[in-house]
């Protein structure tokens, strides 16, 4: 009866009308209307592992369960040098978000030569310069990392995948030639031959060890953290200049055997 | 005054869409009210129950320390082996420790990711009775809050009193709460009276880093928050809170959001006995904006910076469910803001912000715009009333040092019709340093002022060009004007479609208006000249018919249409310009054009020709509106009454075009030999 209700009426029929033609869709019922996805990450990762391990970046382990898995594969150029494929299963390379959080399934790999990082991959595809691997066989490793550099690891073991690579200008014997000291190492049922002792090296001088031995494993330099995988069959050799002084520790991390220590003065 | 209420409905509710438009941020939450203001805020404490958190890594801590200088070094040090006797390894466990009022809590330097709190909610937590918001998330209780504090918080802090909570570290970098994108907020802090954050980092959050609710004093001291979804400082409903030193970056809304601040000036004046939150030496950048507040009433900001952000600050009255509506009182002095111009919206267009909050890329740079903010503005208050901005350096715009719109009352769902004008009011910005830096160099904006003209008294600085061309000026101190006011009770007709078509950003869509400039539509794509062309089309159609059929044999009439059609291509160009002179002169060519017309017509058609001058001289009066001084006393702008007449104007014009009948052989001539036409 009344002029009010009819006038709010009005201004609400209007309201509709006017919302429909405009296209504006709704009126926000509180705040701004809905933006971009909020959803909270799921999935659990653990914390970093201890620093200094795996070429300088921490492990970070994800139930074996889901767990990203990788798979490498090295093929010759037709042009030069080689063209690197990691085929990774649950996982995405985000390279968008490089040095952020460790989210689980994704982040970048890390390329390895003889445990030495050459590259950080953005892409299932690589190619390597001729110039990046010397003379003589090498081992090609890669790990799947998450956006923090922390290494995605089960069992604090990371998530990994190697290939052998030749380089291309000469056999072995050339490499083995450039070092200063050469030491070999066999391992057989357990045992380490020569017996573990100290090497004295003088500071400065090129170090090349070759570890034969009979289980896959990983070798490991300590002090100049340099790792290579170990196949059965195959030497894994590490090549490294001596560069500076102390004791140090060549060990295989699995079966966590010394096999030698040098002693850099 | 029925004609003028039923412009003021049509032309709010053609802003029913505006509200999206503007950077009004929040976020969906309980209902809540403002404490009651008997609080204080906090004073930094020595004194009192400490308890210390830290991680056990010694090397790690010794690495993190190295650079400290020697006294803090060693009182680290000595905390730290302390620590790792009676201490705690997680935040939240030591906040879990905490038995009453005046507790300090210090964390240690390292990264504090709260493993304990991550685990998603199981059993009576995971089937909470609550709403689900439209952003995915449930609208909790207090008391669930309290139940389930991780649901959506990686750091709870519920109801605890006068807690004290402070890194260690030299900066705030050294102590990091990490909530890695798996919650909503990083800290919680929600009617925690007297809280005082100091000296530490929060980051990676679905929403927010640092969130106060419902607190009646807090201080936010010398902290750093980082890469969230929406905010980095959220406070809400909160009254007697200090902002100190902070900075903010990489949030898809705003930095600093004081919304809700507690409405104590609500009815005053400009002369007010206290703010309710002061925010000082904060920096924002690299965000949608730098500050914003729906309802961010009483808020006195100074000495801040606020620079890359897509804008500088915003302010409104747009939304429901923010106590203290509509805006008012805001103070902002001494800031300075500056080259706030940052595309963003780039990260919507080539599907980065599609994908999840982690994957964005946040800590390289990434801003997921969460609303369309007009790019290259400095302050932008969209429905706001007695806020004062003076003492300012604002510097270095693409778009404009200050932004003024109204905001319907509608909008936040108050539908009376007295309220729907009662933004944008006595809003003061004067005396402040436009296109100069602090340093004296001269760094301009691209215009000083983009205002739709609508609300009573506010007034500008204005040294430099302004959109519209002439604003009124600021007197000396707030509530003083230079000129007479003016008392608006609706928009700008063309900015009011600005608006709308801006309005249609959606960031969860992927829509970004093509026509909107905000979003980097350039000359004819910018849909206020596209407006322009096609009414300059159809009006100079208009004009080019009556003069061949009504017009032809007098000069004078063949003159005004000429100098009409002149007006109607100015007006093109002039819709891309408004800061110049050119819409004025458009507006000029064509009233006088018109008035021409209508004096030819008015010999034949007395009624239509007398409309025709009305035309005229409206649109004669929109040009001095538009160059020399904003008319005062009326309530809505010529514009708007040219443009409801033109209507009328053209069918009227369509309904005198159409042949006549020809003459019989004894009728005397008409003036203008229509006939010749046929």
């Amino acid at each position: 009866m009344t002029p009010r209700p009819r006038r709010g009426a009005v201004a609400a029929a209007a309201l509709a009308a006017l919302a429909a033609v405009a296209g504006c869709g709704e009126r926000p019922t509180t705040h701004h209307r809905p933006g971009s996805d909020h959803r909270p990450v799921s999935g659990t990762v653990s914390t970093p592992g201890p620093a200094h391990e795996h070429g300088g970046h921490r492990t970070r382990d994800v139930p074996a369960a889901g767990a990203p898995a990788v798979r490498l594969e090295v093929r010759r150029d037709s042009e030069s040098g080689w063209n690197v494929h990691v085929i990774a299963e649950r996982f995405t390379f985000t390279p968008e978000s490089v040095g952020g959080a460790a989210l689980p399934g994704t982040g970048h790999a890390h390329l390895y030569l003889d445990g030495e990082k050459i590259a950080r991959m953005y892409a299932p595809w690589h190619h390597l310069a001729p110039a990046a691997v010397p003379p003589g066989p090498h081992t090609l490793t890669v790990r799947l990392s998450a956006d923090d550099h922390t290494i995605w690891s089960v069992g604090g073991k990371p998530v990994e995948a190697s290939a052998p690579i030749e380089g291309e200008g000469g056999g072995g014997a050339t490499a083995a030639a450039k070092a200063d000291e050469t030491i070999t190492v066999r391992i057989a049922g357990g045992r380490v031959s020569p017996p573990p002792g100290r090497v004295e090296i003088a500071k400065g001088r090129r170090v090349r060890i070759e570890v034969t031995g009979d289980k896959p494993d990983t070798v490991h330099v300590h002090g100049f953290d340099i790792e290579r995988a170990l196949t059965p069959g195959t030497p894994a050799v590490v090549e490294f200049t001596a560069d500076r002084t102390g004791l140090f520790e060549v060990e295989t991390h699995d079966s966590r055997l010394v096999l030698t220590q040098l002693v850099v003065r | 005054m029925s004609l003028l209420r039923k412009l003021t409905v049509a032309a709010a509710l053609v802003l029913a869409c505006v509200a999206q438009a503007a950077p009004a941020l929040a976020h969906e939450e309980r209902p809540v009210d403002f404490p009651d203001g008997s609080g204080s805020v906090p004073v930094y404490r020595t004194t009192g129950p400490e308890l210390l958190v830290c991680k056990t890594d010694r090397a790690d801590f010794e690495r993190r320390i190295a650079g400290f200088a020697p006294d803090l070094r060693s009182e680290n040090r000595r905390l730290f082996d302390r620590c790792r006797k009676e201490g705690f390894r997680h935040l939240q466990e030591a906040v879990n420790a905490v038995k009453g009022p005046g507790y300090r809590i210090k964390i240690l330097p390292g990264v504090y990711l709260e493993e304990p709190s991550l685990p998603a909610p199981t059993g009576a937590c995971a089937s909470l009775n609550a709403r689900w918001s439209s952003w995915g998330y449930q609208i909790l209780s207090f008391e669930q809050q309290r139940q389930c504090p991780h649901n959506q918080n990686l750091v709870a802090i519920l109801g605890i009193r006068d807690l004290q909570v402070e890194g260690t570290g030299a900066t705030p970098r050294d102590v990091i709460i990490d909530a890695q994108y798996k919650k909503l907020n990083a800290v919680r802090a929600d009617m925690a009276n007297g809280i005082y954050f100091r000296n530490f980092t929060a980051q990676r959050t679905t929403f927010n880093s640092l969130y106060i609710l419902a607190t009646d004093g807090f201080v936010i001291d010398r902290m750093l928050t980082r890469w969230n979804d929406e905010y980095g400082f959220l406070t809400f409903a909160s009254d007697h809170g200090l902002y100190t030193d902070c900075e903010s970056h990489g949030n898809g809304d705003s930095g600093i959001y004081p919304g809700s601040a507690s409405d104590i000036n609500d009815g005053r004046g400009h002369d007010v006995p206290r703010y309710s939150i002061e925010i000082r030496r904060c920096k924002s950048y690299q965000n949608m904006v730098g500050y914003s507040g729906t309802a961010g009433d009483s808020v006195w900001a100074h000495d801040n910076d606020f620079f890359d952000n897509i804008a500088g600050a915003s302010m409104d009255s747009l939304f429901p469910g923010h106590p203290g509506l509509p805006q008012n009182h805001a103070k902002f002095e001494r800031n300075r803001i500056y080259d706030n111009n940052k595309d963003y919206y780039k990260y919507v267009r080539d599907g980065t912000c599609a994908k999840p909050p982690g994957q964005r890329g946040y800590e390289s740079g990434v801003v997921c715009p969460q609303i369309g903010a007009a790019r290259g503005v400095g302050i932008l208050t969209a429905g706001g009333n007695h806020n004062i901005f003076r003492d300012n350096w604002i510097y270095g715009h693409e778009r404009a040092a200050f932004m003024l719109l109204w905001a319907p009352a509608f909008l936040r769902g108050e539908e009376a019709l007295g309220k729907q004008a009662d933004t944008s009011h006595d809003n003061f910005y004067g005396g402040n340093k436009l296109g100069v830096a602090p340093d004296g160099s001269a760094r301009p904006n691209a215009t000083e002022v983009f205002w739709d003209g609508q609300g009573s008294r506010n007034c500008f600085d204005g040294a430099g060009p302004t959109s519209p061309y002439v604003v009124p000026k600021c007197g000396a101190k707030p509530g003083d004007l230079a000129g007479p006011a003016t008392n608006r009770l609706i928009g700008e007709p063309s900015k009011m479609v600005h608006s709308l078509v801006c309005a249609e950003y959606s960031i969860a869509d992927r829509r970004i208006p093509a026509g909107c400039d905000w979003f980097g539509a350039t000359g004819l794509a910018r849909v206020e000249v596209q407006v322009a062309l096609g009414t300059s089309v159809f009006l100079g159609l208009v004009v080019l018919l009556l003069w061949a059929r009504r017009l032809r044999g007098s000069r004078a009439g063949a003159v005004s249409a000429l100098l009409a059609l002149a007006g109607l291509v100015v007006d093109v160009f002039g819709a891309a310009a408004d800061h110049t002179l050119l819409p004025a002169i458009g507006l000029l060519l064509l009233g006088a054009g018109l008035t021409g017309m209508g004096l030819v017509l008015r010999r034949e058609y007395r009624f239509f020709g007398g409309a025709t001058v009305l035309m005229g001289v409206l649109t004669l009066a929109d040009a001095v509106d538009k160059s020399l001084i904003m008319i005062p006393w009326i309530p809505v702008g010529p514009a708007w009454a040219r443009g409801l007449l033109a209507v009328v104007w053209v069918l009227w014009a369509v309904v005198r075009l159409a042949p006549r009948p020809r003459p019989s052989a004894g009728a005397p001539a008409s003036p203008a030999p229509a006939g010749a036409s046929a």
